[in-house]
């Protein structure tokens, strides 16, 4: 009895020191967004400061910093990304996981091989076909390369295998839907919830994402707020300011707070309970 | 309107599996069809190449007439019933039966009354509210039943509708759906593995085995006169019993050897020709439980067999009881009037009433009764 008490008393331990852990850099952000330049150089503190204020008009006043273009063009990137990826991926899996055509096999390989891919071996061949089609300091290279996402595929083809019976796709048949629309009306739904875990992830990715944006923006009223962040980080010794570093950072992830709490709803477990008896 | 007709249909899956071989059938307008057969026969396979879920790999396959090969599932108006009933999970009661008429651009006031009429048919007004996974079994399987029902279709197929029940739901929904076809008068393609499902509910069945039509037949047809041992087998329960013998003739009488045994045959039931040429050939005789009848006369007769019991199963009006005869199983049933007196290990003596007994050639398992042209068909195969 007590030896089981104690067991759960180190697992709690453990579990609040690794929350800590992770949750202290949220804090320190925090309160670092509230105390002036000054103040951050001398060190930590454990209570906010009074220039929050402060720290958020210089920031929106920063002549040389786009911010409200920065969120705009971050919010459409990441947004058309998360679309795309979500629905073309559904799409792909559905095409393989319900028809059965020559080459299917081959065609799974081949995407499980671009997964195996890292962005940065092919970034340089992107960027030069970017160039070649006119598409360099525009927004499209950012988010149309989501319609081929072999990592959001593959999770929806494992959730599909797990959660979509075939013959409710046999039953839209018989009902007299055509393939496409049993797609939007039938598959969709049911795969909500994986298509909202897909559509967080993608969305916090391309929300982060600096190194393709680097590479392709040029202009200052196309950037992204990874890109001004790290500008204004690299802001000479006299403008430096830490305060705005940190409420940028600030301003930066709330954003990705809204579109968790959002999407976590459709997250629920077994859309598909009740559908067909195993 | 709905006949459904099948000319030497073959299905075979890549790979080279053979699923159906040959398979003719003639399926009425407004009749109720059942297909029976052991896991693994193909039947469900004919289902969904009617529904044409599933190509024809070659033959022919009309509805209405018209050959419907190439025609998608969505043109041949035809409904269908899935085991697993296939609901539609995010959508209510309501809109899964409103599905098939959404589509097909029907006014939202009919939609509404042919639901509400459909909901009030199956008992499902309670529940058109309540998604999927909020209904018992009962009432998803209605759900199934009335998404095909809504939309009229020319013919209904179910394909194990009543699998996933338990037994005193089977009984009741058996009775519904009986019920169902007669009120609807439409073309029904009933796909079960249970001979009780086919018996109690078909105009007409279908045994299939192995992917070749064994027999086709009204039940009481297959009951009587089984073309083959495996139907023989199949349809009845208990199962019929397999006694190996042989035909012999003593002057004029034809009779079976089994042992010692002499049983006589009627020759009202078998042709004098067809017995002719079994003779002092090995047969299968075979008898249903309900024809063997037991000897309570005290001296030796030559034509019973004497046999011991082994287990009795009082089923309330009858009693059923293992018999074994030298070593092979034998089931009789009998009027319950006889189970106080009979017990394991009792030495009971019994033979089959001459009138109602099959026989078959060892051979190629085909019954002495079947009609010659039914045993050319069979050679075809």
């Amino acid at each position: 009895m007590t030896l089981r008490r104690i067991n759960k008393f180190l697992c709690y331990l453990i579990l609040i020191l690794l929350s800590i852990l992770c949750l202290f850099s949220f804090y320190l952000l925090i309160i670092n967004s509230t105390r002036a330049h000054s103040q951050i150089q001398k060190g930590f503190s454990f209570t906010t400061g009074d220039f929050f204020v402060a720290n958020l008009k210089n920031v929106l006043g920063n002549s040389e910093l786009p911010i409200v273009k920065g969120i705009r063009n971050s919010l459409i990137v990441s947004i058309l990304s998360a679309l795309l990826a979500t629905y073309f991926s559904v799409l792909t899996a559905f095409s393989i996981h319900i028809y059965d055509f020559k080459l299917k096999k081959l065609a799974f390989t081949f995407i499980m091989m671009v997964m195996m891919i890292p962005p940065q071996v092919s970034a340089l061949g992107f960027v030069r076909w970017m160039g070649r089609l006119d598409l360099i300091d525009s927004l499209i290279p950012l988010f149309m390369p989501s319609v081929a996402s072999p990592i959001v595929f593959y999770f929806m083809m494992a959730y599909m295998q797990s959660n979509l019976p075939k013959a409710v796709i046999e039953a839209a048949r018989m009902d007299g839907s055509s393939e496409f629309r049993t797609f939007n009306l039938i598959v969709l739904p049911i795969m909500k919830p994986a298509i909202a875990v897909q559509a967080i992830f993608t969305f916090v990715s391309s929300w982060n994402n600096y190194f393709i944006p680097s590479l392709i923006i040029r202009s200052a009223d196309k950037k992204t707020l990874p890109i001004l962040i790290a500008q204004l980080r690299s802001a000479d010794y006299l403008k430096f300011d830490m305060g705005q570093v940190y409420m940028l950072i600030f301003l930066a992830i709330i954003p990705i707070i809204i579109v968790y709490i959002i999407l976590s709803k459709y997250i629920v477990r077994g859309v598909a309970v009740g559908s067909v008896k195993e | 309107m709905g006949d459904i007709v099948l000319k030497d249909v073959n299905k075979v899956y890549p790979g080279g599996i053979r699923a159906v071989s040959d398979f003719n059938l003639e399926i009425k307008d407004k009749e109720f069809m059942v297909i029976v057969g052991p896991s693994g026969c193909g039947k469900s396979t004919v289902l969904r190449m009617i529904a044409g879920l599933e190509e024809v790999t070659s033959g022919e396959l009309y509805i209405n007439g018209e050959l419907v090969n190439q025609v998608l599932p969505k043109e041949r108006d035809i409904a269908m019933v899935f085991q697993n009933y296939a609901l539609y999970p995010h959508m209510t009661v309501y809109k899964n039966l409103a599905f098939a008429l959404t589509l097909r651009k029907v006014p939202k006031d009919e939609i509404d009354r042919k639901v509400r009429e459909t909901a009030r048919i199956l008992e499902l007004e309670e529940v058109l509210d309540r998604k999927p996974k909020a209904l018992s079994g009962g009432q998803k399987q209605r759900v199934a039943l009335g998404r095909a029902m809504v939309r009229d279709p020319q013919a209904f197929l179910l394909d194990e509708p009543l699998s996933n029940l338990d037994a005193k739901l089977r009984a009741s929904t058996r009775t519904e759906i009986i019920k169902l076809h007669n009120k609807l008068e439409t073309t029904f393609v009933y796909v079960t593995h249970d001979q009780v499902e086919a018996m109690t509910m078909a105009d007409r069945i279908v045994v299939m085995k192995d992917g070749y039509i064994h027999q086709v037949g009204n039940p009481q047809d297959l009951y009587e006169a089984p073309y083959n041992m495996f139907v023989a087998g199949f349809i009845g329960t208990p199962q019929m019993n397999f006694i190996p013998t042989r035909l012999k003739k003593d002057d004029t009488v034809y009779y079976l050897e089994i042992d010692e045994s002499k049983i006589i045959i009627s020759e009202e039931r078998f042709s004098r020709d067809v017995l002719d040429s079994y003779l002092g050939k090995e047969l299968v005789l075979g008898v249903r439980p309900e024809d063997i009848v037991e000897v309570l006369d005290h001296e030796e007769r030559l034509d019973t067999l004497k046999a011991q019991v082994e287990v009795c199963e009082h089923m309330g009006s009858e009693i059923i009881v293992y018999i074994d005869y030298k070593g092979q199983n034998i089931i009789a049933k009998f009027d319950s009037d006889r189970k106080t007196s009979m017990k394991p290990n009792d030495e009971i003596r019994i033979t089959f009433k001459p009138n109602r007994i099959h026989l078959f050639d060892k051979e190629s398992e085909i019954s002495l009764l079947a009609n010659k042209a039914n045993m050319e068909k069979e050679e075809s195969y």
